[in-house]
């Protein structure tokens, strides 16, 4: 049997073997134990058949054979016959897929001459209706069209227009995207190389008829090809010669008027990039159509994205025209352009409140950007009218309006002529915007600080024009932007509107990116002469400090900020201060070192400066007789401790070892430490903060070293010869504190270092013993006040529990039995909120052990406990449990409230009625989040609910603003978030209800109450969409 | 689009628009929040309080005047009244029909226009009738949606106001020219109920009223 027989046979049944036979033949053809002609021959009789199958199937072997061909096996006479065999198979429209596949084989021969080529052109022009076949088929051809393009253009050029509009008639009526991708680039090559002169029009409609592009990718498209993709590659056609214009222009303009927004962006997205494409002679023809139509969008704007297209249009043209010019020149057609533009501008602006004026100070401001000319041509044409539109303008108001459309101008001149500190050159022409500088300089500051103080906003317009034009690059001198700086300097720290203070800090902070020694030269010995020296009743420092704290992020400036810090600090103290002002200005501190590190800069390097000298300022005036300062105020001390924790959290194992060294000499052995920076003796001698007989005020200090010893990493340990006597100690001392803080501060230093310290099996027995001990005290306590030893159980429990360590179990079970003890049930269940609140000592960024999910074991452990225990519990002790629950609620993710809400929500309704405002707000929020979260479980309780969510919206003693805000909140989250025909029985009875918190006494609950019916009232009304 | 009735109104800046002067501090920038976390000083009911004492500790050491001012303790008991400035913010945000723009940046709706009165509260009367009197500006004088505008004032306000209150929706004296003519429609009650019943009127409104905040 001949090859091609046994090919047909198999082909059907394997093709894999149909593939192998015609390898083999390919092989006998290379070797030369078959020639060509007899293969084409033994074609013949399967070519004439009847069947159109078998027919394809012929020449898919004879493609198949003549792809496994080496290239170069062929002779240039062989591969001029073969090609001409297979052209003439193109009529058989049986097959078309299979004779592409030879012509791509033989098209990818090396002896494949430019002849060639275009007889396979020619032959598939004349030869091939594409719509008589599917896709895929269409594909092929595409792609031989596309590979003969590619190897053989010029071959191809030299067939003169026929080749075009044969290719236009080929692809006309095709719509399959993957298809139209590879039509789209050729006919782009087409446009760009090919004589196209006799059929432009043809051309450009064989393009233009897919314009809009509408096409939706479907759903797991296999070829990915996106309406954008398509889009890009139309548009390159319609941008590829100017001579399209002609067509172009006025049936885009005709689209323009079209409904959809879709068409309207692809349209302005198209005249955009036909203009940048376009010669300039071509577009200066067109500006004047392009522009009446084009400014409709921007000036009747309903949508702000269209609108934005549309700028970008308008600015491409002016770009375009642009081109080649160096100078203003009055004939160009730039010229003319920009003149009716400004023109129709400076119209509009001239009432500067109307709609549709601050349109056209954004159009202004997009021509200008254009290029140097166009900046100079518009800043020529519209400052003058502007100026002179501005003196006439009486009211306020319109003046304002003016300075605020002028603003976008000065971000123009900042885009073409850089900021400072740029470092591209800046344009030859030079700034068109200086010949006004002093007029546009005076304008701006006497809006800002010769106007009355009410008219906010067009001080605020002042202010922002001022800011704006100091950022160009070169055109205000230094001496300018200082006194611009001055003016800002002044708004801080005097003004009584916060938005200009507001506004006039954050213009500070931008140039002091600009211009930072202008910052620190003039604004920084202004506000810190501002700082008062004494503490006064208005907070007259807070703004200075606060913008102190936000420009001395910098090194350099932070270290001229702590210098006249340390000082103010010590003539505040001098003055006898309360604690208000030494607090605001060591926060101001912790403000800048918690920037810093945010910005990831290393603190740790401050810690010279910082640390010694607030420690020893703090403790110094505890030891010498002088009866303390505000430092040792505990709101004062929280504060160093957190700036003292910051710095040596950030320090390596080496230098906290040090540290933590020097700092355990002054508090806990009584040695010289170096971190005392003058008596070092008083100190050892009279500072005693561990003692029991020590006064509240060294005592408070415990905080500075629980804060210390919270940021050291665990790797480190503490100086102690035995840390279970330490701990022991500090227990000690937490059974008669010296007052709740000091406690606090007691038992937070024990957590930490329980946490981080006690792992060997003695440490465990060890507090396993401990914590029976403290039981048994607690248990025989016959009052809450007497069971001292209650508090450091919480706070163990807590630091074990961080850890996930089983120790904690024991510990939290008992804490839970006992809240239906009639003595200490009250304070166990208010102490839950210790076991799972945050720490921020606890943390993991301070090196304590927090493991995952921690939190969500113990909630697991406390709850069935919780609700196990309530059910049985006396009357009166039903309300320690909720109030512990509320407690753990409050601080536990909801998500984890909503896995267990089935058996919590009885307990949670159950709370609305207690008299505790702080539980009822923990409830109703929790149940806000429930009415959105478990709906199925709202819905069958919604009428208890209503119920006691409206009760709660009347005000009482229990009932806060907080409370009734809350409940108000939660019902107005029923109707969108449950099933209509759940809520709707209830609208009557809520939109009556409600109409009591309308009026109640508080303007913030009213408010609630009106979103809220608002709301109900909506519920069951049609939507407006549909 | 092509039968806007006045396409190019003019328009006030949302800043310059009446609010209330915040008493406290709460809607304020960064930086005059950071300068709060600066120098607000904590309350010695935060500072010292412990979940385990019954009663919170000693206020010895917080005599200073600094530490008092404590917004965030509302006043429970002092009243506010509903005012003109509620009034407004009840009503200005409500959208214009045919600008995607507030009745308040088109000045529709003014403050000054707007004025309440209540009558004194005696013991046997704590909730006595209230006046409220709201004048619109159109922005035209032959603005043929200034009766649309009104019921929207008008149901807004139904919906919002406490039951006390007696509402009345006029349109300002000279500010259009069939002044009169739509007083009447907006203050019958029949005719707004008969309004109300009206389905494409309603959408119209509740697109107005869907912005308000």
């Amino acid at each position: 049997m001949d090859p091609a027989q046994l090919y047909l046979v198999a082909i059907d049944r394997d093709p894999e073997e149909a593939a192998q036979i015609a390898k083999a033949t390919a092989k006998r053809l290379e070797n030369k134990e078959l020639i060509l002609l007899s293969l084409t021959k033994s074609l013949g009789e399967y070519l004439t058949n009847d069947d159109r199958t078998i027919r394809a199937k012929a020449i898919g072997f004879y493609a198949t054979v003549l792809t496994a061909l080496p290239p170069t096996l062929l002779s240039p006479a062989q591969v001029s016959v073969i090609t001409q065999f297979l052209c003439d198979r193109l009529e058989d429209e049986a097959g078309l897929k299979e004779v592409c596949h030879g012509l791509l084989a033989i098209a990818g021969m090396s002896r494949f001459q430019p002849e060639d080529a275009q007889m396979v052109a020619r032959s598939i022009f004349k030869s091939c209706d594409l719509l008589k076949h599917p896709q895929g088929s269409r594909y092929l051809v595409y792609q031989v069209m596309d590979k003969i393009m590619s190897d053989h253009r010029k071959a191809l050029i030299g067939m003169g227009p026929d080749f075009a509009t044969g290719f236009v008639e080929l692809v006309t009526n095709e719509k399959d995207p993957r298809n139209l991708m590879i039509i789209f680039s050729n006919l782009k090559v087409i446009i760009v190389e090919f004589d196209i002169e006799d059929c432009e029009e043809q051309v450009f409609d064989a393009c233009f008829c897919y314009f809009p592009i509408t096409f939706k990718q479907p759903p797991n498209d296999p070829y990915g090809i996106t309406a954008q993709d398509l889009k890009d590659r139309l548009r390159e056609c319609l941008q590829a010669s100017s001579k399209f214009a002609v067509f172009l222009f006025p049936q885009l303009l005709e689209k323009l008027d079209s409904h959809s927004a879709n068409t309207k962006k692809d349209v302005l997205q198209t005249i955009t990039g036909c203009a940048l494409a376009y010669e300039k002679s071509i577009i200066a023809n067109y500006w004047s159509t392009l522009w009446d139509a084009i400014k409709y969008e921007v000036l009747n704007a309903s949508d702000e994205d269209l609108a934005f297209e549309a700028l970008d249009a308008i600015r491409a043209i002016a770009k375009s025209l642009s081109a080649k010019l160096n100078t203003v020149m009055r004939t160009s057609s730039l010229d003319k352009y920009l003149r009716a533009v400004t023109k129709e501008c400076l119209t509009q602006l001239r009432n500067p409140m109307a709609k549709q004026a601050k349109p056209s100070a954004s159009i202004l401001s997009a021509i200008a950007v254009a290029s140097p000319v166009a900046h100079a041509t518009t800043i020529q044409a519209v400052l003058p009218g502007l100026s002179t539109t501005y003196d006439s303008l009486e009211e306020i108001a319109k003046q304002r309006s003016m300075l605020q459309a002028i603003l976008p101008l000065f971000d123009a001149t900042a885009q073409v002529y850089g900021v400072w500190g740029d470092i591209e050159h800046p344009p030859s022409l030079s700034n068109s915007l200086e010949a006004f500088k002093d007029n546009l300089f005076e304008i701006y500051s006497r809006a800002l600080m010769g106007s009355a103080k009410e008219e906010v906003s067009f001080r605020l317009a002042g202010l922002n024009g001022l800011t704006k034009m100091s950022r160009i690059k070169n055109f205000f001198a230094d001496n300018e932007i200082g006194l611009i700086v001055q003016f800002f300097d002044e708004v801080v720290l005097t003004d009584e509107k916060h938005e200009m203070r507001d506004a006039a800090l954050e213009s500070l902070l931008i140039l002091s990116r600009l211009k930072p020694s202008l910052i620190m030269e003039i604004t920084f010995p202004a506000f810190m002469a501002k700082l008062p020296d004494r503490e006064e009743n208005e907070k007259s420092y807070d703004m200075t400090l606060s913008a102190l704290a936000q420009l001395s992020v910098e090194r350099p400036v932070f270290q001229v900020l702590l210098t006249r810090i340390f000082n103010k600090l010590n003539i505040v103290l001098k003055n006898k201060s309360g604690p208000g002002y030494p607090f605001a200005l060591l926060s101001s501190i912790l403000y800048v070192l918690r920037r810093k590190h945010e910005t990831g800069k290393d603190i740790s390097t401050h810690y010279t400066r910082i640390v010694p000298e607030l420690i020893t300022r703090t403790i110094m005036p505890l030891c010498d007789g002088s009866g303390g300062n505000a430092l040792s105020h505990e709101a004062v001390l929280e504060v160093t401790g957190n700036i003292v924790s910051l710095i040596i959290r950030a320090m390596d194992v080496e230098r906290q070892t040090e540290v933590v060294q020097e700092l355990f000499k002054i508090f806990v052995d009584k040695k010289e430490s170096s971190m005392i920076t003058s008596d070092k003796e008083l100190v050892v001698k009279e500072f005693n903060p561990l003692e029991k007989e020590t006064g509240l005020q060294q005592a408070s200090t415990i905080i500075i070293l629980a804060s210390a010893v919270a940021a050291i990493r665990r790797e480190v340990s503490l100086p102690l010869e035995s840390l279970q006597q330490f701990v022991d100690r500090l227990i000690n001392l937490s059974r008669s504190p010296q007052n709740p803080s000091h406690r606090r501060a007691l038992l937070r230093l024990i957590a930490v270092i329980i946490n981080k310290y006690f792992n060997t099996p003695d440490d465990r027995a060890f507090l396993t013993k401990l914590t029976e001990d403290m039981w048994k005290s607690v248990e025989s306590a016959e009052s809450s006040e007497a069971a001292t030893d209650l508090p450091a159980l919480f706070w163990i429990a807590k630091a074990l529990a961080l850890r996930n360590d089983k120790l904690a179990d024991p510990i939290v079970g008992r804490l839970l039995e006992v809240l239906d003890n009639g003595a200490l049930g009250v304070t166990v269940g208010r102490g839950f909120e210790v076991l799972l609140g945050d720490d921020p000592l606890l943390s993991k960024e301070n090196f304590a052990v927090v493991r995952l999910l921690s939190q969500q074991k113990l909630f697991v452990f406390c709850v069935p406990k919780l609700v196990e225990g309530f059910k049985t519990a006396s009357a009166a002790a039903k309300k320690n449990y909720l109030h512990a629950l509320s407690s753990i609620i409050r601080n536990v993710p909801s998500k984890l409230v909503l896995a267990e809400i089935d058996t919590l929500l009885p307990l949670l309704l159950q709370s609305l009625d207690l008299e505790d405002s702080e539980i009822k707000t923990a409830s109703i929020d929790t149940l806000s989040v429930t009415v959105t979260e478990a709906t199925g479980l709202v819905s069958e309780h919604i009428s208890s609910l209503i119920t006691r969510l409206l009760a709660a919206s009347t005000p009482n003693e229990v009932n806060t603003v907080k409370v009734r805000t809350a409940a108000l909140r939660c019902l107005s989250i029923f109707p969108s978030a449950l099933k209509i025909d759940v809520v709707i029985p209830y609208k009557r009875q809520i939109m009556r209800a409600l109409l009591k918190p309308l009026d109640d006494p508080r303007r913030s609950v009213r408010k609630e109450a009106v979103d809220c019916r608002a709301r109900w009232f909506a519920l069951g009304e049609p939507k407006e969409d549909d | 689009m092509s039968d806007i009735i006045n396409a190019n109104p003019t328009i006030l800046n949302p800043s310059d628009l009446p609010t209330r002067q915040s008493e406290s501090r709460k809607k304020q920038s960064s930086s005059a929040h950071i300068a709060d976390k600066i120098s607000r000083l904590p309350t010695s009911k935060a500072l010292l309080y412990d979940p385990f004492s019954a009663s919170l500790g000693e206020d010895s050491a917080y005599g200073s005047g600094a530490s008092d001012q404590d917004d965030d303790d509302e006043d429970e008991s002092a009243p506010e009244d509903i005012d003109e400035q509620e009034i407004y913010d009840l009503i200005s945000t409500i959208s214009d029909p045919e600008h995607p723009l507030s009745l308040g940046e088109l000045a529709v709706i003014n403050l000054p226009h707007i004025h309440v009165t209540h009558a004194p509260a005696t013991p046997e009367n704590p909730y006595p009738m209230s006046h409220v009197l709201v004048e619109i500006t159109p922005t035209i004088n032959h603005c043929s949606l200034a009766t649309v505008i009104g019921l929207g004032v008008r149901v807004r306000l139904e919906q919002a106001l406490p039951p006390r209150f007696r509402i009345d929706v006029r349109i300002r004296e000279g500010t259009h020219q069939s002044t009169d003519q739509v007083n009447k429609q907006l203050n019958d009650k029949e005719r707004v109920a008969a309004a109300c019943e009206n389905e494409t009127l309603m959408g119209v409104l509740s697109n107005m009223l869907a912005t308000c905040k």
